[in-house]
């Protein structure tokens, strides 16, 4: 064999080489999809017929002869016009939003000091205090929820999204504050060092060098007390029940229920409505919130 | 089965909002249209002055009769412009009530007025609620009395704490259709419904009573244990005489008409879902509030003019006598409300607005008031239909009977003891064990009140 | 900026001892507040809830007299708590073997470089991120009597035989609170074990395939130890949750059929404010409590040991 024929057959062999592994690429996706097929069935169904269930009319709901899971009638926007037109619907979603960002703030304002004292100030019994602190987050809201409520009446909060914002950083804090020292600590100490050394405070080492670090922390921290709060009902139920200061949980569950008839329509609207948004809003920081999980737990 | 007309009925309801949308035509909606010319004028000035610029909340329930609830929230409102009184009403649903009521005391704060619905707690929270008897005395000077129950729920002590607001009749609702195609006899005993029922299902048309965590299910089962002689308490509420056998001879009669003439259905039913039986035509019978014809009174009339409300029996008659028991409901005023005067004031004029009760209800809220008995009533006397309930305001008989309705029994009430022992019987078919679990639940809930 | 100059230029011994007073104030003073909160806020309410416990109060007169351990004899003794306790302990152990076996296979299969990963792995959030109120309605809703969306694809596709009554059967309700719990859970149990996979130093993973470590050693001395805090966060984060939850069981069957699916929380709040015996209903709540204790221990202990808190 001459050199052409050599770097022919070469050419050949590499070429069926890069065939099968790309049937091997292509057969692994396969099953890797196979795979996910069933979770991603398991868990987009419910929101796809809470979806359908939203667009269609009352009359196309209740039939039950036809197939349920496409519209026998055109779909309508009926169910979304009710929520804004008669229900606190859009009061809902103002406190809703409201309240994440109120808890959130409340939640960063005490826990970043916090979490930075415990982490890196080597304070006597800080371990103790840590601990203390994240015991707060086991003692249920089913057992504080009377005593809040005496508080929350003495302060004139009840009956208004000001009491959950009161409220709900009792389960963030401790949350968020161990989960922030656990980011603190991972960052060097040489950086506040150096800012000591140029003649900072404590407070403005703190500031300017640690914080802008922090940031990725900090976010994690965000979405944690977010989701916290978003996951809560008890307070809402027990503390709220003038309609207009409703988050949207507590609205859906409560005032789309006339004389005990379930609104579906209405109702999986509502729940799509804020639902979703939420949903899509994680998935840009999943990233964040997996770090944020590995970073709290391994710290090392 | 179509349950059409139920939702078509629904998706008409009008919710109420805000004071703005209130005051427009638009928002009134029909029936606030229709009854302007029968809410009474207000007399501008008739509350105290001092109430003037200050504000009320009220909660109430979520009517079975959707339009009421915009009636109500239309009239409420109206009060407090005409009184310089903002007015806010909040509903949530009946089983809802005593736990709301219950936090809101246990927090010190929350509405002003609140109402009970079934579950009547007045001799438990008395000392929390503003006495007023000089409102009650009132009304009931200007209306001929108030009828024997209204003390019951009311008064605690000689003193009125909670002003009876309606109650709710739950007559026998019946396919006069169906029973004149088998040749049944009218449902005037609970055997004839028994039987009827038992036909009814062999033909498609079953009969159903909760048997379930609802308000339903609580005095529809009372209707039938009371017919047959059983007794919750002597009449001083001391003495629990649950344990009986009458209450046997009930129970049992109870497992055969689920055998039967119902469908294990019933045991994950809610306030509606009978409602709902009947509206699809499956029902034969039910035993429930008039608001599950009236839903389907403008959506499916040939339907409507099938079904026949109670009869000149008031009640089907058990082994011992005839229960008709009802639903009450009060309003009443916290004590830690910080505007008790302009509720009082409020209570005062809408407690007497009987007329505006029962006709924005469509004759759903039976009134306390003697006067008000005269026939013809308003909104019952002139349709044949409901014509009998007429008769439900001399007879209504109230849980805890014959006992006061008083704490235990509403806790009995609240904990919903009878239906889950009506449901341990038919599920275990174990009468003895169930009567055993049931009346040691009932006697440990009255003995907590000694 | 003064505070660094007098540090600097003193003596040796002082300035020590004034750079750790000032880090001791300045510590004490950014913990203040968070302990300020959580003893206010949580604290306190604690302890009068422990004295709830111990007196007779009720809704309507609460002020009450001391009773010692009376309500827990009370509570032990009536059989529908002690279902709620078995439900609650049942409850969680069994969603969290679903919820740990099927994150496991979602995880592994989401570590896969596959196209379209990422938008994969979006979708099967969904459940966790969704507040929990509404999944439990829109579960309310599948599972609903007449027009169960679960029922029409099991009938249709000859899983199911008849029309099963979610909700209304016993068994059924359970296997229903168990099912919506575990829909919400597994997303954020694959997330927690990515995130421990990934956590993994891929040399580490090299030098054991170089040393000839096959699968199921390196899975049990390098990337088990490593991922095991991880798995412990998660476990400690989703248990407290089951336990304390009572929306799910609220909002799916409220403690029905005739109270086979109350767990304590339900419990607690029914007797505790439905029944108007907040003595009692603080007496079932504060029985959670020693629930929550052991997965604390354990996992403190475990952090502790890696250097942790």
């Amino acid at each position: 064999m001459n050199a052409v024929e050599v770097l022919q057959r070469e050419h050949v062999l590499v070429e069926e080489g890069a065939r099968r592994a790309r049937s091997r690429e292509i057969r692994r996706h396969v099953l890797v999809y196979l795979g996910l097929l069933p979770f991603v069935l398991i868990t987009v169904f419910p929101v796809f017929w809470m979806a359908i269930t939203a667009f269609k009319t009352d009359n196309d709901l209740v039939n039950p002869t036809v197939f349920p899971f496409w519209f026998h009638q055109a779909p309508t926007l009926q169910h979304f016009a009710y929520l804004f037109q008669h229900t606190y619907y859009g009061d809902w979603v103002f406190n809703t939003g409201a309240i994440a960002v109120g808890v959130s703030l409340i939640t960063l304002l005490v826990g970043v000091p916090g979490g930075y004292a415990l982490a890196r100030l080597q304070l006597p019994g800080a371990e103790n205090m840590g601990i203390a602190i994240f015991l707060g987050y086991l003692i249920p809201p089913i057992l504080l929820f009377i005593p809040l409520s005496r508080i929350v009446a003495i302060t004139h909060l009840i009956d208004t999204k000001w009491a959950l914002i009161l409220v709900y950083p009792t389960f963030t804090i401790p949350y968020c504050t161990w989960l922030l020292s656990g980011f603190f600590k991972t960052i060097p100490h040489e950086i506040e060092e150096a800012a000591l050394v140029d003649g900072c405070g404590r407070l403005g080492a703190l500031i300017r060098t640690v914080l802008p670090v922090s940031l990725a922390g900090i976010l994690t921290a965000v979405i944690f007390a977010f989701t916290l709060t978003m996951q809560d009902f008890l307070y809402s139920l027990v503390f709220v029940s003038v309609s207009d200061q409703k988050p949207v949980p507590l609205g859906v569950a409560t005032d789309l229920i006339r004389g005990d008839v379930y609104f579906w329509g209405s109702l999986m609207a509502g729940a799509l409505l804020v639902g979703v948004p939420v949903a899509i809003l994680y998935s840009f920081f999943m990233d964040q919130f997996i770090s944020g999980i590995t970073s709290a737990a391994v710290k090392s | 089965m179509a349950r059409k007309a139920d939702r078509q009925s629904r998706t008409r309801s009008v919710r109420r909002i805000t004071r703005r949308q209130l005051l427009t035509a638009a928002g009134a909606g029909v029936a606030g249209a229709a009854l302007l010319p029968l809410v009474a004028p207000w007399k501008a000035g008739a509350a105290p002055a001092q109430i003037k610029g200050s504000s009320l909340r009220i909660l109430t329930w979520s009517h079975f009769v959707p339009a009421y609830d915009t009636a109500f929230d239309k009239y409420a409102n109206d009060w407090g412009v005409a009184n310089d009184v903002t007015v806010r009403v909040d509903h949530i649903p009946i089983d809802q009530l005593p736990a709301r009521v219950a936090s809101e005391l246990a927090a010190g704060a929350g509405h002003d007025i609140f109402q009970q619905n079934g579950v009547i707690q007045t001799t438990l929270y008395y000392q929390h609620m503003v006495d007023v008897s000089d409102v009650c005395e009132k009304l009931g000077a200007q209306a001929g009395g108030w009828i024997p129950m209204a003390k019951q729920v009311g008064s605690v002590n000689g003193h009125w704490y909670a002003m009876p607001e309606f109650f709710i009749p739950q007559p026998m609702l019946w396919r006069s259709d169906l029973f004149k195609e088998y040749g049944l006899a009218g449902p005037d005993t609970w055997d004839h419904c028994r039987t009827a029922g038992r036909i009814g299902k062999s033909k498609g048309h079953p009969t159903g009573i909760q048997i379930s965590h609802c308000n339903d299910s609580n005095h529809d089962w009372r209707a039938i244990f009371y017919a047959f002689g059983v007794k919750e308490a002597d009449p001083s509420g001391k003495e629990v005489l649950w344990d009986s056998k009458e209450l046997r001879a009930a129970m049992r009669f109870g497992k055969a008409l689920y055998d039967e003439a119902m469908t294990p259905e019933v045991l994950s039913w809610d306030n509606v879902s009978d409602n709902r039986y009947l509206d699809s035509g499956v029902a034969i019978w039910i035993h429930d509030a008039i608001s599950a014809i009236r839903s389907i009174q403008d959506s499916n009339p040939d339907l409507y003019a099938k079904v026949n409300i109670s009869g000149p029996w008031i009640e089907p008659m058990g082994p011992v006598m005839r229960a008709p028991v009802v639903d009450p409901t009060t309003l009443a005023i916290w004590s830690f409300s910080k505007n008790q005067a302009a509720a009082k004031a409020f209570l005062e004029q809408y407690g007497g607005d009987v007329k505006f009760s029962l006709t924005a209800s469509k004759g759903y809220n039976m009134p306390y008031l003697q006067k008000w008995y005269t026939k013809p009533m308003p909104a019952l006397g002139a349709d044949p239909k409901v014509g009998y309930l007429q008769e439900w305001g001399k007879a209504a008989l109230w849980f805890g009977y014959p006992g006061p309705a008083a704490a235990p029994a509403a806790e009995v009430l609240a904990t919903f003891v009878v239906p889950d022992m009506m449901a341990r019987y038919v599920r275990t078919g174990d009468l003895e064990a169930s009567v055993k679990w049931g009346v040691g639940q009932i006697k440990g809930i009255y003995a907590k009140y000694k | 900026m003064a505070h660094a100059d007098v540090a600097l230029t003193g003596p040796p011994k002082i300035r020590h001892r004034s750079f750790t007073r000032e880090r001791l104030r300045f510590g004490y003073s950014l913990l203040a507040p968070a302990m300020l909160y959580m003893t206010l806020l949580v604290g306190v309410p604690f302890f009068f809830s422990l004295y709830l416990a111990l007196s007779d109060a009720s809704v309507g007169n609460q002020v009450a007299g001391y009773v010692g351990l009376g309500n827990f004899f009370a509570i032990f003794q009536d059989d529908t708590f002690r279902l709620a306790l078995r439900n609650t302990l049942s409850f969680t152990v069994i969603a969290a073997i679903f919820k740990i076996v099927l994150g496991t296979l979602m995880a592994f299969l989401l570590l896969q470089e596959v196209r379209g990963r990422k938008l994969i792995r979006s979708l099967v959030v969904l459940p966790w991120t969704l507040p929990v109120a509404i999944s439990a309605l829109a579960w309310k809703w599948m599972f609903d009597p007449q027009f169960s969306a679960i029922n029409y694809v099991g009938t249709h596709l000859h899983l199911i035989g008849g029309w099963p009554n979610w909700l209304g059967d016993p068994t059924l309700a359970r296997a229903a609170v168990i099912t919506v719990n575990v829909w919400r859970g597994f997303p954020f149990a694959a997330i927690v074990i990515l995130a421990g996979f990934s956590a993994v130093p891929p040399e580490l993973l090299d030098a054991g395939k170089v040393d000839g470590a096959n699968f199921l050693l390196r899975y049990r001395y390098i990337v088990l130890p490593v991922i095991t805090p991880i798995l412990f966060v998660g476990l400690l984060f989703d248990t407290v949750f089951t336990l304390s939850d009572l929306s799910i069981v609220y909002l799916l069957t409220g403690g029905g059929p005739e109270n086979f699916t109350e767990i304590l929380p339900t419990r607690a709040l029914e007797i505790g404010i439905q029944a108007g015996a907040l003595g009692r209903g603080a007496a079932i709540a504060l029985v959670l409590f020693p629930l929550l204790l052991p997965v604390v221990y354990v996992l403190l202990r475990n952090l502790r040991r890696q250097g942790g808190v």
